[in-house]
C-alpha cells in the first residue's frame, strides 16, 4: 500500500491489508459469542484470539483485556471506575497535556461529584515531570491519569516514575496509551499502571474499537450495567468484526514494531536534515532527546507565518495532509493547542505550529516531497508577509 | 471548507508585493487572531492604478488581500470608498464562521478610503 502525502498518522491510520482480510473473514462469523451452542464456537474463538493478541502487544494477560468502542470510552471508564469507591474529597489528578477525552471527562466528573480536579503542568519540552504530578495534590487523590505519549508533540511521559508515586500513596493509576500503543513497545508491567486505554485505529485497526487493560478486574467498577459480556465489566454484544480487525492490527504491530520504529526514526531525521539543508528556519516543539519522543511525530513551528495558511497550501498545491496546532476560530476567541499553550510557548510559535506524523506507508519519496513543499510554502508565506 | 475563490486567490496571488512610494496605504489587523493586511495604492486622477499587498495570517485573510487588491485596481477611489459593507463582504463569497473575521478586515480596509480627505 502507498499513501502519498498523508502526514496525519496520529489522527488515524489506514486499515492494513491483513486487518482488512481478518475483518472480511469475521463478516462470516455471525453467531453471538455468548450463545452456548456449538455454532457460536468460531465467534468465541475469534474473541479469545483477539484478547490474546492485544494482551501480547502490551505485555498483559488476556483476562486483563476488555474490549471497548474507542480510547475516549476507555479514558472515561477509567476515571469513573477509579472514582467509584473513592471518598468525595479525593481529587482527580491529571496533566495539562491530556487529550480532551481525559481532561473534559475529569472536569465533568469533578463537577458532578463535587470532586477537585488538579492538573499538573509540563515543562517547556512537553514532558510532565513525576514530581509535578506528585505536587499537584497534597490532599487525598482518587486517581492519577496520565498519557504515555502525547498526541501533538510525541513527548513520552515518565509513567513508570508516576506509578511509583501512585503506589506509595495507594492511588490507582490510569494510563492513556492511545497514541503510544503500536508505535512504541508498551509493557503494562513495566509501567506499573492499574488500567490503560488503547484504540485500534491508531495502529491500522478499524475505528470504533479499542481495549482497556485492567490489572485487577475483580475490583474494577463496570463501564455499564447490562448483560454479562466482558465478564460484566463492559456489557453489550461484542463488535466482532471490529475486534477481529483490532486483533490483526495488534498482532501486526507487535511483529513489525522494531522495523517500523526504525523507519520512522529515519524518516524523522530525514525531515529535519532536509529542512536544515534547504535553509528553513524552524523550532521543534517537544523533547530534544529522541529517546523521549515517539519516532513518528514531529511538531514544528515556522516563525513569520500562520500554520493554517501553510497547511492549506500543502493540501491544495501538493496534496499533503498535516495537522494544525492552532486555527482561526471566531471573532471572539483564539484557538491554540492547549498542549502547546501549557508548554508555555510564545504566541509566534503557537500560531505557526504544525504536527507532522508519519508511519508504515510513508516512503522516503513522500518525505522528500514534504520537505520540498514545506521549504517552498514557508518561503512563499514569509515573502507574502514581508518577513522573508 | 474553502471555496474555489479563496483557494485560487490564496494559492496563486496576483497582487502580492509592494508599490514604490504608494499614495495611500490601508492597514488593518484583527484584534483577536492577529491576521493583518497592508495594501499599498498608486492613485492617478482619483483612479487606483495599482494595488499590492503584504499579509500575515490564515489562508482566507491572504486570499482576502488579493481579492481586495483586484477589486480596488482600476476603480475610482471615491467609488470604492462609497461601497457598502455588504458589497465588500460579497467580494469574498460564502465564508464559514471561522473565516468571517476576514469580512471585517476587508470592510475596515475599505473604510479607510472614506476617511481620506484628499487623494491625487
Amino acid at each position: 500500500m502507498t499513501l502519498k502525502g498523508y502526514f496525519d498518522y496520529n489522527a488515524t491510520t489506514p486499515l492494513s491489508d491483513a486487518v482488512k482480510a481478518e475483518m472480511r473473514h469475521a463478516m462470516e462469523v455471525f453467531a453471538n459469542p455468548s450463545a452456548a451452542y456449538p455454532a457460536a464456537g468460531p465467534a468465541r474463538a475469534l474473541l479469545a484470539q483477539a484478547r490474546q493478541n492485544v494482551a501480547d502487544l502490551i505485555d498483559a494477560a488476556p483476562e486483563q483485556i476488555f474490549f471497548t468502542s474507542c480510547g475516549t470510552e476507555g479514558n472515561n471508564w477509567a476515571l469513573q471506575a477509579s472514582c467509584a469507591g473513592a471518598p468525595g474529597e479525593a481529587a482527580i489528578v491529571t496533566t495539562a497535556i491530556e487529550h480532551d477525552a481525559t481532561l473534559a471527562a475529569a472536569r465533568a466528573l469533578g463537577q458532578s461529584q463535587g470532586r477537585p480536579v488538579h492538573v499538573a503542568l509540563p515543562q517547556s519540552d512537553g514532558i510532565v515531570r513525576a514530581d509535578a504530578v506528585a505536587r499537584a495534590s497534597a490532599g487525598p487523590v482518587a486517581v492519577y491519569s496520565v498519557m504515555l505519549a502525547n498526541n501533538e508533540t510525541g513527548a513520552i511521559q515518565p509513567v513508570a516514575e508516576i506509578a511509583e508515586i501512585a503506589r506509595d500513596r495507594a492511588v490507582p493509576l490510569h494510563v492513556d496509551a492511545v497514541q503510544a500503543v503500536g508505535k512504541m513497545p508498551v509493557s503494562v508491567r513495566a509501567l506499573g499502571c492499574d488500567c490503560l486505554s488503547l484504540s485500534g485505529h491508531k495502529f491500522h485497526g478499524p475505528k470504533g474499537v479499542g481495549a482497556m487493560y485492567v490489572r485487577d478486574p475483580g475490583t474494577f467498577a463496570p463501564m455499564m450495567i447490562g448483560g454479562g459480556q466482558e465478564r460484566g465489566l463492559r456489557p453489550g454484544t461484542e463488535n466482532l468484526i471490529g475486534i477481529a480487525g483490532l486483533s490483526a492490527a495488534a498482532a501486526e504491530a507487535r511483529a513489525l514494531m522494531d522495523p517500523n520504529a526504525a523507519r520512522n526514526r529515519e524518516n524523522r531525521k530525514r525531515i529535519l536534515d532536509g529542512l536544515r539543508r534547504q535553509g528553513v528556519a524552524f523550532s521543534i516543539n517537544g523533547p530534544a532527546d529522541d529517546a523521549r519522543i515517539l519516532p513518528n511525530t514531529l511538531n514544528l513551528s515556522f516563525d513569520g507565518l500562520r500554520a493554517e495558511a501553510l497547511a492549506m497550501r500543502l493540501a491544495h498545491l501538493q496534496g499533503i495532509a498535516v495537522s494544525l496546532g492552532s486555527a482561526c476560530s471566531t471573532n471572539k476567541d483564539r484557538r491554540h493547542s492547549h498542549v502547546l499553550v501549557a508548554m508555555g510557548l510564545p504566541e509566534a510559535r503557537l500560531v505557526s505550529a504544525l504536527r507532522i506524523s508519519f508511519g508504515r506507508y510513508t516512503s522516503q519519496a513522500d518525505i522528500d516531497a514534504l520537505v520540498r513543499a514545506l521549504a517552498d510554502g514557508v518561503a512563499h508565506l514569509r515573502q507574502l508577509s514581508g518577513a522573508a | 471548507m474553502f471555496s474555489d475563490l479563496i483557494v485560487d486567490n490564496f494559492t496563486s496571488p496576483t497582487h502580492a508585493g509592494e508599490i514604490d512610494a504608494p499614495v495611500l496605504v490601508l492597514e488593518n489587523k484583527d484584534p483577536v487572531c492577529g491576521d493583518q493586511i497592508r495594501i499599498g495604492l498608486a492613485v492617478e486622477n482619483g483612479q487606483i492604478t495599482s494595488a499590492r499587498f503584504r499579509a500575515w495570517g490564515c489562508a482566507t485573510s491572504m486570499a482576502t488581500a488579493n481579492i481586495l487588491c483586484k477589486w480596488l485596481e482600476g476603480r475610482g477611489v471615491q467609488d470604492c470608498a462609497e461601497a457598502s459593507a455588504e458589497e465588500i463582504s460579497a467580494l469574498l463569497g460564502q465564508l464559514s464562521p471561522e473565516q468571517r473575521h476576514c469580512q471585517h478586515i476587508a470592510q475596515n480596509l475599505v473604510r479607510q478610503l472614506a476617511a481620506q480627505e484628499a487623494w491625487p
